[in-house]
């Protein structure tokens, strides 16, 4: 059971207490900082770390509502990370979701907790930072309060080597749900303390890391996306960051289906939809021939493809669920969506 | 890390990958409907092909798909766990 990181800045107020136990006398205060200290003001402190830890039906509901509903039914990624961490770590230290399993919430008691709180709520195990406001008036009367912990407690438990899985060991979360979230991986023999931490944090980075468009493996997945807007994205002729008349395009107005996301001197978005395997035209509110209402449209010719040159887009990031581009060189951007049905198909 | 990290070659980070991203094997953790199907289709060893909502897709992503809907799966083990059971002890 871990200490919510909240509990450190909340008021102090009555400790639950059964009405049949003696009131145990109350130990000596200790200071915590509570909100920002400035040099008009002393820092507003309460009585945190050297007091016994509040507990509540309220808080421990939250946890297994937590577990229960919000993993099980509300993320499927995080459902899919902590399934995996499971399954890593099956028997070890680590191999436990750290709010606690339901069972093992219910059956907890304000004992356990105050168990707990005396074992491990040592200064051995105390690391001290201070940041911000504080000057060396402060730190005197955080020491003095913390002074009141006891000074050992339970050591941390020995981490084994979690086993090396072989093959592919699949484990299915069977429930209802649109999309399939996937998690996989091994775990590594290597900390910070390691050289070759540092190395392998560039190459995690170059692979890519959590929720970046910029890294290879996400390049990859999207690139069949980009290489379709490759073949369309000829509003004007993009070329070398400059406006120029490409044979073949149009410049009065996009092509089909396709929209400018920021022309010059607009913060206007506008979407490509593609419709059903081609690309079908949507009327763009620019558009000054409603004849470009059409499903089929073709795309463009390999000749274009070539005018513009190699790699004319460049992925530069997702926003609202879409895939944001831009011809190289360019101020402008064009947004993509998902392919879907369009409105305006025949 | 901001030290060590403008230091760091290519090559050594391509070593550090051989040494320890070579594991003979993975845990995967799969969120989906239709486990039973899901869990056929991974230890029949049948081609998964890819598909796409649009049409266009480059010829060489095309390619590329064929080796990544035929690439084996060895050593398959898959278990279905319903999503009621999880974190309940």
């Amino acid at each position: 059971m871990t200490r919510s990181s909240r509990s450190s800045t909340r008021s102090p107020g009555p400790s639950p207490r059964p009405a049949s136990r003696k009131r145990r006398s109350s130990p000596a205060r200790s200071i915590a900082i509570t909100s920002p200290r400035t040099r008009a003001s002393p820092p507003r402190c309460s009585p945190t770390l050297g007091s016994p830890p509040m507990t509540s039906e309220r808080l421990r509901n939250e946890a297994i509502d937590f577990v229960s509903k919000t993993l099980r039914g509300g993320n499927d990624e995080e459902l899919g990370k902590w399934t995996l961490q499971l399954e890593l770590y099956k028997g070890q230290p680590y191999g436990h979701v750290d709010r606690g399993t339901v069972q093992s919430l219910k059956a907890i008691t304000i004992d356990d907790v105050k168990e707990f709180y005396r074992t491990h709520y040592t200064k051995a195990a105390l690391k001290l930072g201070v940041a911000g406001g504080a000057d060396e008036t402060v730190l005197p009367g955080l020491i003095q309060g913390l002074s009141s912990l006891p000074a050992e407690g339970s050591k941390p438990p020995e981490l084994p080597s979690p086993e090396i899985p072989r093959g592919l060991d699949v484990t299915i979360v069977e429930k209802p749900a649109d999309s399939t979230a996937i998690s996989l991986g091994f775990p590594l023999d290597v900390t910070r303390r390691d050289d070759d931490f540092y190395a392998l944090a560039i190459a995690n980075s170059y692979l890519g890391e959590h929720r970046t468009f910029n890294g290879k493996l996400m390049q990859d997945l999207r690139g069949s996306c980009e290489a379709q807007l490759r073949r369309l994205l000829l509003y004007r002729g993009f070329r070398s960051g400059r406006d120029e008349h490409v044979p073949g395009s149009e410049q009065s107005a996009p092509p089909a289906g396709v929209h400018d996301l920021d022309p010059p001197g607009s913060r206007r978005s506008c979407d490509l939809r593609a419709s059903g395997g081609s690309l079908g035209a949507r009327p763009a509110h620019r558009a000054r021939d409603p004849a470009r209402r059409f499903r089929g449209n073709p795309l463009v010719p390999a000749q274009l493809q070539q005018t513009l040159g190699a790699d004319p887009v460049e992925a530069i990031g997702l926003r609202h669920g879409r895939c944001v581009l831009r011809p190289r060189g360019s101020g402008h951007r064009i947004c993509t969506t998902p392919p879907r049905k369009s409105r305006w198909s025949r | 890390m901001h030290n060590a990290s403008p230091k760091i070659t290519v090559e050594q980070v391509n070593a550090a990958v051989r040494r320890h991203l070579k594991k003979p094997g993975f845990k995967v953790a799969i969120v989906a409907q239709d486990a039973e199907a899901l869990r056929n289709t991974l230890l029949s060893g049948k081609p998964t092909p890819i598909t796409y909502d649009t049409q266009g897709t480059p010829n060489d992503i095309l390619a590329e798909d064929k080796i990544i809907e035929a690439f084996p799966l060895k050593d398959v083990k898959v278990k279905i766990v319903p999503v009621e059971q999880m974190f309940e002890k």
